[in-house]
């Protein structure tokens, strides 16, 4: 959850700079693709972070499998 | 290109492999053929030869170093494969899962080898780091597996989000990904003065590059993930994905952002520090062998850093060497790490009169880790601190790295001592098949090899 937020984050700036750069470009011609590649990368982003986040669910239902709960707590064994 | 088409084709094709066949070492075999394969295809585009012409906008840049790089990945997973091939398949049920995805992570290494733009970069690391969550947690039934896998996958989502908030702030200062833009100097004519993005878009790029090369104080993951993985994965994730990690922080830092000035070289002065202080005195602590490698490799990172301070020729050699040096010696000793049935430095003792083979190669390869003249370390280390000091590094520094090259030496020996001076029952370790010794003392004879001839790599890299 906290890292689709983080990633989510990063969507919007590279959205918002996107926009910005294609506005100035856009006061000397009016067709400028400038910034375009900002919107592009979002969609990069969206597909790692889909694939991210089913790796994580994975190893989650995993522990929850082995341990029938998915209190972090259980989580200490690798501690000296 | 033909490295990433072919790595990427291999792992599609171990994955139906695991349907058409039913025996184990049929699996491992066909993988061994797919990275030959993978070998061949990369060597030919290094002598012009293109399976197919893609223009990349510029976005991939294939260099000969680059490419020589990719061999020298591809060669040490050749020895891995080898090596440990019986470890992979035992590990779970699904064992041409375990090669498919290793494939996959080779084609993100293919790919952070030549990126040109940080779009290229960022699904590079990516490639690389999804399957190895998948690989750290990949002994389903034990809970340290699973806990290693789930630190591991916090861990590097954590710093994939901060890595991508440095590209969004460099895109926005610059309008542009391409690494060929001028520097972190404004490509777009000023309008907004939006200059201050640019050096903080690269602290985060360089703190997250940290956390994934695992360099102190980034590296509190490093150690759980690499006890609690299956000690073949984790053989994986300490040498191959780590090596390429870095090729991919000093291409990225060197090529982009040359004129930053003294900030950051103070920057990764501290971080060098940090990593050889935290690695080696913590590692000096640990009973078990298995973390005592996980410290060490830490403690390696910081040496292969210097290249990345003083970025000249020299260094380029001194990273080829010393990724060759280090990775073919830690698979050795993880794939002998791998036969013990005893973790500990205890479950070392008497192996020389047990397995006198497995005791004198495994001998070798923590010499040649340590840096002791006469294995391949030792030119590795000599290379990076040369390089480092003709870049005008300071003598201190260079000092404080051989003093903590000492430290290791004793961890390194207490392996050593263990196995020849102490005695111990002789059924620490499981019995191992011939061509098993013949593979460990081949990878033995190429590591003093390259220590005696450290330029007959290099010569091959430059014709």
């Amino acid at each position: 959850m906290c890292i689709e937020l983080m990633l989510n984050a990063t969507n919007l700036l590279l959205v918002a700079f996107s926009k910005m750069h294609n506005s100035i470009a856009c006061t000397t011609n009016q067709q400028s693709l400038l910034g375009i590649e900002g919107q592009l990368f979002v969609f990069f982003i969206m597909v790692v972070a889909a694939a991210e986040v089913s790796v994580g669910l994975a190893i989650i239902v995993l522990i929850y499998r082995n341990t029938h709960s998915v209190d972090i707590n259980f989580l200490n064994r690798l501690k000296n | 290109m033909n490295a990433i088409i072919i790595s990427a084709l291999c792992g599609v094709v171990m994955m139906f492999s695991s349907i058409l066949l039913s025996s184990k070492l049929a699996i491992k075999n066909v993988a061994i053929m797919a990275l030959v394969a993978l070998i061949i295809a990369n060597l030919a585009q290094i002598y012009g030869w293109y399976s197919v012409q893609v223009d990349t906008k510029n976005m991939l840049a294939f260099s000969s170093y680059g490419l020589f790089f990719n061999n020298i990945i591809f060669i040490c997973t050749i020895f891995y494969f080898l090596l440990s091939g019986r470890e992979i398949v035992n590990v779970g049920s699904d064992a041409a899962e375990y090669f498919a995805l290793i494939f996959f992570v080779l084609c993100g290494v293919s790919i952070l080898t030549c990126f040109n733009n940080l779009l290229m970069f960022f699904i590079g690391i990516e490639i690389l780091s999804i399957p190895l969550y998948i690989l750290t947690g990949s002994d389903k039934k034990n809970l340290k597996s699973n806990e290693a896998a789930l630190k591991y996958f916090l861990m590097g989502s954590f710093s994939t989000g901060i890595l991508l908030m440095g590209i969004a702030l460099i895109y926005g200062s610059t309008g542009s990904f391409g690494l060929s833009a001028s520097g972190i100097k404004s490509s777009v004519t000023g309008v907004y003065n939006v200059g201050i993005l640019a050096p903080v878009g690269l602290v985060f790029l360089f703190i997250s590059m940290a956390f994934k090369i695992s360099a102190a104080p980034f590296h509190f993951w490093a150690p759980d993930v690499y006890d609690g993985a299956p000690s073949v994965f984790t053989s994986f994730m300490a040498t191959i994905v780590k090596a390429a990690g870095l090729f991919a922080f000093i291409k990225l830092f060197s090529e982009k952002f040359e004129d930053l000035g003294p900030s950051f070289q103070l920057l990764l002065v501290v971080l060098i520090v940090c990593t050889l202080l935290v690695g080696n005195l913590t590692a000096v602590f640990q009973q078990s062998v298995k973390r005592m490698l996980a410290y060490s490799s830490i403690a390696q990172a910081g040496f292969m850093l210097f290249s990345l301070y003083s970025k000249n020729e020299l260094a380029k050699e001194g990273v080829l060497l010393y990724t060759a040096a280090y990775s073919l010696a830690t698979i050795g000793i993880f794939s002998i790490l791998a036969k013990m049935k005893d973790y500990s430095f205890d479950g070392y003792n008497g192996l020389a009169k047990s397995n006198p083979i497995l005791a004198l190669t495994n001998t070798i390869f923590l010499l040649s880790l340590s840096g002791i003249p006469l294995t391949a370390g030792f030119f590795a280390k000599y290379f990076m601190l040369l390089s480092a000091i003709k870049a005008g590094c300071s003598l201190a520094l260079v000092l404080f790295a051989v003093a903590f090259a000492a430290v290791s030496v004793y961890y390194y020996f207490r392996v050593i001592q263990a196995m020849y001076f102490k005695e111990g029952d002789a059924n620490t370790v499981e019995p191992v098949p011939f061509s098993y010794n013949l593979g460990l003392l081949f990878l033995a004879g190429l590591i003093i090899v390259l220590g005696i001839f450290p330029t007959s790599l290099l010569n091959w890299y430059y014709f």
